[in-house]
C-alpha cells in the first residue's frame, strides 16, 4: 500500500502571533515551527497501517527550504521518503494543484491530510486535492479501518458521528480521533539519525493558478480590563451592566 | 451574477447557521445589486421561511439519491444550481457539511474559495474579505480578482438579520 501524508509547516500552537512589514507578513522571529497537529494525527495513523499491514509512507509539503526540518521530523517519526514542492504555499487552489500534479502519477492508495492547518485554518486543500484527483473525500475524519481495498471511515457531523464505507483510493482529512494524542510519537535518536539518510526530493513548482492573496493581517482588539465587584454589591453590578456594558 | 446560498437543513429543519448564511447572502446580493437565491437539497419542510432572511428565490432539489448527505453529490447539485441561475458567488455556512463541500464546489467551478469569513466584503473589485486566521488569534484580509467565488462564513460571526422579501419556491 502506498500512503501519501500531506504535511503543513506551521507555528507551534503556543506561538505569540505578530506581523511585520506593515502587517502584511507573519513575523517568524522566535517562532518554532512544527508539523501541523492535524497532519500529525494522520501521519501517526499511517504509521499504524505501516506497522500492522505494511505500507510505504511518503510525506509531502509545499514550501521553501526552511520547511525541510519539519519534513525531516516526519521522516524521523517513520515516513519512508519525503517530497518538497519548492513554492510559497500562499493560496489553497495553488497548493492543491501542485500536490495533485505530483500525486496524479504516483498511484497512492490513501492520501491523508489534516482537516486544516492551524495557521490559515482554511480547510480548503483536502477537498480541492481530492476533486483534482477525482477520488472520494472524507472530511473531519475521526476513525479509519482498512480491510484490503475497503475503508471504513468515521467522520464528524454536526451533533454526532457518521460511519462511511468506500473503496480505495480515497483522501481523508484527519483530526484528533484518527489516533489519540497519547499515540503521537516523539522521534527517537535512532529515528532522527535514520531520517538524515532517507530521501528528500525537491520538485520545482509547475504552473498553477493563485486565486487569492492576503492583503494584510490584524490582531484582535485587546480585551478590556476586568472590573471586580464585591459579591454583595448588586446595585453596582446592575448599574455597570446598564451604563457600561449596556446589556440591560 | 446572482448570489447562491446553500440552505442546509437537519431532519427537515433549518438552524440558525442557515438563516445566518441566507442573511449574509442577502446583504451581499444587495451590495452587488443582484438577487439572493437559496438552494435546499432534499429538504422536506417549509422553504419559504428563507424569505424572512432575504432570499428572493428558493430552489428545492428533490432526488432520492440526495436524501443522505454525500460530499460529491451535494457539491454537484450546488454547482449545477449555480450554473442554472448564473451565480458568480456561492455562500455556505462553515458547518461540518459546509466545510466538506465548499472546497469541492470551488474546485469544480474553478472559483476562489475564502473560508471563515466574518464580514461582508469591504470592496467588491477586487473582492476583499476579512476572515479568521491563526486559530482566531488574528484576522486576515483576503483578496481575489476571480469572478467566481465561494464564501464560507464562520457561524455566529455575522448574525441573523430578518428582511422580509417575496420568495418564489421552485422545485426541481
Amino acid at each position: 500500500m502506498k500512503i501519501l501524508v500531506c504535511i503543513s509547516h506551521v507555528p507551534d500552537t503556543t506561538s505569540k502571533i505578530n506581523f511585520t512589514n506593515n502587517n502584511t507578513e507573519f513575523d517568524s522571529n522566535g517562532i518554532t515551527y512544527v508539523i501541523n497537529p492535524y497532519d500529525e494525527f494522520g501521519l501517526t495513523r499511517a504509521m499504524f497501517i505501516k506497522e500492522t499491514s505494511g505500507a510505504t509512507i511518503t510525506v509531502i509539503n509545499v514550501g521553501p527550504s526552511s520547511t525541510e526540518p519539519t519534513l525531516r521530523k516526519a521522516l524521523a517519526i517513520g515516513a519512508d521518503n519525503a517530497v518538497r514542492i519548492n513554492a510559497e504555499p500562499t493560496d489553497a487552489n495553488y497548493v492543491a494543484r501542485l500536490l495533485a500534479n505530483y500525486a496524479k502519477n504516483e498511484n497512492f492508495d490513501l492520501i491523508i491530510t489534516g482537516r486544516e492547518s492551524i495557521d490559515y485554518n482554511g480547510g480548503a486543500v483536502p477537498g480541492m486535492l481530492a476533486t483534482f484527483l477525482d477520488i472520494p473525500f472524507v472530511n473531519a475524519c475521526l476513525g479509519l479501518e482498512l480491510n484490503g481495498n475497503q475503508a471504513t471511515v468515521i467522520r464528524e457531523i454536526d451533533g454526532g458521528k457518521e460511519t462511511l464505507e468506500g473503496n480505495l483510493p480515497m483522501l481523508l482529512a484527519g483530526q484528533k480521533g484518527l489516533v489519540e494524542e497519547k499515540d503521537l510519537r516523539i522521534p527517537a535518536m535512532r529515528g532522527i539519525m535514520m531520517a538524515r539518510k532517507k530521501p528528500l526530493t525537491v520538485i520545482e513548482a509547475g504552473d498553477a493558478e493563485k486565486q487569492t492573496s492576503v492583503l494584510k493581517f490584524d490582531l484582535p482588539e485587546a480585551k478590556a480590563a476586568c472590573t471586580m465587584i464585591e459579591a454583595d454589591n448588586v446595585d453596582q453590578l446592575v448599574q455597570l451592566l446598564h451604563s457600561e456594558a449596556k446589556v440591560i | 451574477m446572482a448570489v447562491l446560498v446553500y440552505a442546509e437543513s437537519w431532519n427537515g429543519s433549518f438552524k440558525k447557521a442557515t438563516f445566518e448564511a441566507v442573511s449574509y447572502a442577502a446583504q451581499l446580493a444587495n451590495k452587488i445589486g443582484t438577487d439572493a437565491i437559496a438552494i435546499t437539497i432534499a429538504h422536506q419542510g417549509d422553504a419559504n421561511q428563507l424569505g424572512n432572511y432575504g432570499a428572493n428565490k428558493v430552489l428545492t432539489i428533490t432526488d432520492e439519491t440526495l436524501n443522505t448527505f454525500n460530499n460529491e453529490s451535494y457539491a454537484n447539485a450546488i454547482v449545477a444550481a449555480s450554473n442554472h441561475v448564473n451565480a458568480e458567488t456561492v455562500v455556505i455556512s462553515n458547518t461540518n457539511n459546509g466545510k466538506s463541500i465548499a472546497p469541492i464546489i470551488a474546485a469544480k467551478r474553478e472559483a476562489a474559495l475564502i473560508t471563515n469569513a466574518i464580514e461582508l466584503p469591504s470592496t467588491l473589485s477586487p473582492f476583499t474579505l476579512k476572515r479568521k486566521a491563526f486559530s482566531s488569534k488574528a484576522y486576515a484580509l483576503f483578496s481575489t480578482d476571480s469572478n467566481q467565488k465561494v464564501i464560507s462564513i464562520t457561524p455566529n460571526a455575522f448574525g441573523v438579520h430578518q428582511i422580509q422579501v417575496s420568495t418564489i419556491n421552485r422545485i426541481f
